[in-house]
């Protein structure tokens, strides 16, 4: 007997197909089987396809348990793209994988810890919204942080 | 169609508890896909009403993401203004941030501000942040030039407890009198608790600091209602959760009685007052034993106290809870022989207690653990240890993993692994002429953001050395 498998749709309506077994390592697709069967496609309005493309790459590693940890570090270290990050944690969040969304959030603090206040701005395309004045005052009270 | 909700800042005025947005996801056109934002608030009584978006809210593209949307900025009619907070990916990443890192941060627009400023982040990135980064500081005293120095060092949870050379803390407070050195009273929140002891001088109340080394920052306590002479004092220091504040509590014992009753007062600091709290009249256990001996957990404070009356002997845990402010009593386990009450402490986030045991042949530590908080039925042995070849002195604290850290009396400090039954050297203090043992304090060493909003922050010693030059120049004009 084959293994069940599932089609997820990207935001740019892309199929991929996964075996259900893995899938459901994502608690939103486990709910979504559980519901209705998920018989046909399952879409992921918030994922681009090259981030689901990751994020089925990272649900069907054969790891065992035991090397799991270092695995999922390994694979955001290799992604060390901040822009590539985020998106792959704003995915894993939407589909609930926790250890892949930890491991994303954690490679990005690590890399924007030392980062200067343009330099934080820059990664995460920020704005700045506030006058020279206000971000002195703020600035002034604890200059050796900066 | 898909629909997602995202749940804007809950604010509590005008009885509208929350705005939710609820965001739908329509399919369209390849290569955009927009969002069709509609608001609803919900009120405390669970019934909602529909709120037109603004125009700028409509049709807000999702390319945006990473942007502190000003969409989520909302402006309602009846006059409540929903505060802009960033993504949840962006505030779990904050939240696994350095203080330091989060001081910068705080700047790099008003929506972080504004997330990193709440109640609610500080106490997530305390969590978050302490959880993945374990750390403990060591106080050490080191005699420089005649003067007493204090010296933090910070150390890994790791199973050799590692020197962490990243994290240094420059200990910024000068004692106002020759006293010894600062007293710690406690540890929370890693805020801790100073206290500018003098043994020698009747006390006056001087100094008790609340100082986070994480930012620098720390907040020096008003006097206290009660002057008294002829008497000591014992502090206490812990967070209330409820009203989200640090409280200090004091009992002031008069010397002269040892069975009269401590008066108390109880620091508030939002409201920067100290205020009398009532000690129970029929509390048995109430002298305090070792100033040093206090230990916040489970949201109370705890001390080893004794029954005063002439021929009893008789121990417990006195507690005062920071909510309730009321004391309380955990007894003791008994034991069939004699063992002597040395310390309590904490594993993780149970209470522990060491005991001091005389052998035949020596002595043995014995560790006690509460496992379920305030039912004295629970007491467990976790261990015990014995000790023949090392000159053994005060056990300073039990570790997350049970393990101890003694200070011997060569002023070195060693760590029992209880796994393997052997004992490590943490640091050899009386080759690196450490000063004094018996002053020695290892508590945990958390990073928050604790004081950023009531305290004072520290200059940096070069800045208080220019200021000083300053004023020195002042006076002699």
């Amino acid at each position: 007997m084959s293994k069940k498998t599932l089609t997820l749709m990207s935001k740019d309506k892309q199929l991929f197909n996964i075996e259900e077994h893995l899938a459901v390592q994502s608690v939103t697709i486990r709910n979504m089987v559980k519901e209705d069967g998920a018989s046909s496609v399952i879409p992921l309005p918030r994922v681009d396809s090259e981030t689901l493309a990751l994020v089925i790459e990272y649900l069907n590693r054969q790891q065992a348990p035991e090397e799991d940890e270092d695995y999922v570090k390994k694979f955001v270290d290799e992604r060390g793209e901040i822009p590539t990050l985020l998106e792959l944690a704003q995915a894993a969040l939407d589909l609930d994988i926790k250890k892949l969304m930890d491991a994303a959030c954690m490679k990005v603090a690590d890399l924007i810890k030392d980062f200067t206040l343009e330099e934080v701005r820059e990664a995460l395309r920020i704005e700045n919204d506030r006058t020279p004045e206000e971000e002195k005052a703020i600035r002034d009270e604890f200059q050796w942080a900066f | 169609m898909r629909v997602s909700r995202r749940k804007i800042q809950k604010s509590s005025q005008n009885g509208v508890y929350a705005c939710v947005a609820t965001v739908d996801d329509q399919d369209q056109e390849e290569g955009s896909w927009d969002e069709y934002v509609s608001w609803h608030l919900v009120k405390d009584d669970g019934c909602g009403g529909d709120l037109v978006a603004p125009d700028s809210l409509k049709n807000h593209n999702r390319e945006g993401r990473h942007r502190c949307s000003r969409s989520l900025s909302l402006e309602i009619e009846i006059g409540m203004a929903v505060e802009e907070l960033p993504d949840e990916v962006i505030v779990e990443i904050l939240s696994i941030l350095p203080a330091k890192s989060l001081l910068r941060c705080r700047l790099v627009c008003k929506c972080w501000l504004n997330l990193i400023s709440s109640t609610k982040f500080k106490l997530m990135h305390l969590h978050n942040f302490n959880q993945l980064n374990p750390r403990y500081f060591v106080r050490r005293l080191f005699l420089v030039d005649f003067k007493v120095e204090e010296c933090y060092d910070v150390h890994l949870d790791d199973e050799a407890f590692t020197l962490d050379r990243s994290t240094q803390i420059e200990f910024p407070f000068d004692r106002i009198r020759e006293s010894y050195c600062f007293r710690i009273v406690g540890c929370c929140h890693g805020v801790v608790c100073l206290y500018d002891e003098d043994e020698n001088i009747s006390f006056s109340w001087d100094m008790v600091i609340l100082w986070n080394p994480s930012i620098r920052r720390k907040l020096t306590l008003t006097l206290p209602i009660f002057n008294p002479i002829k008497s000591s004092v014992v502090l206490g220091f812990g967070y209330d959760k409820v009203s989200d504040d640090f409280k200090v509590v004091s009992l002031t014992y008069d010397w002269s009685s040892f069975s009269t009753r401590p008066k108390v007062e109880v620091y508030i600091v939002k409201t920067g007052f100290w205020r009398k709290v009532v000690f129970p009249g029929d509390l048995r256990c109430f002298n305090i034993q070792s100033a040093w001996s206090q230990i916040f957990s489970n949201g109370c404070v705890h001390w080893i106290a004794r029954d005063p009356t002439p021929g009893v002997s008789r121990y417990s845990i006195m507690t005062y809870d920071v909510t309730t402010e009321l004391f309380g009593e955990i007894q003791l386990p008994e034991f069939s022989d004699e063992k002597h009450l040395l310390r309590v402490s904490v594993v993780g986030e149970s209470l522990a207690a060491i005991y001091l045991h005389h052998l035949g042949s020596g002595s043995a530590y014995v560790v006690m653990v509460m496992k379920e908080y305030k039912n004295p039925n629970s007491w467990t042995m976790l261990y015990s240890t014995q000790y023949t070849g090392l000159a053994m002195w005060i056990p300073l604290r039990l570790r997350n993993n049970g393990d101890m850290i003694v200070e011997l009396e060569n002023r070195d400090m060693v760590m029992f692994n209880h796994n393997d039954g052997r004992y490590v050297y943490v640091f050899r203090g009386g080759e690196e002429g450490c000063y004094s043992n018996s002053k020695t304090c290892v508590d945990r060493y958390e990073e928050s953001l604790a004081l950023l909003d009531v305290g004072d922050s520290i200059p940096n010693k070069e800045a208080m050395e220019a200021l000083m030059m300053i004023q020195n120049q002042g006076m002699r004009l």
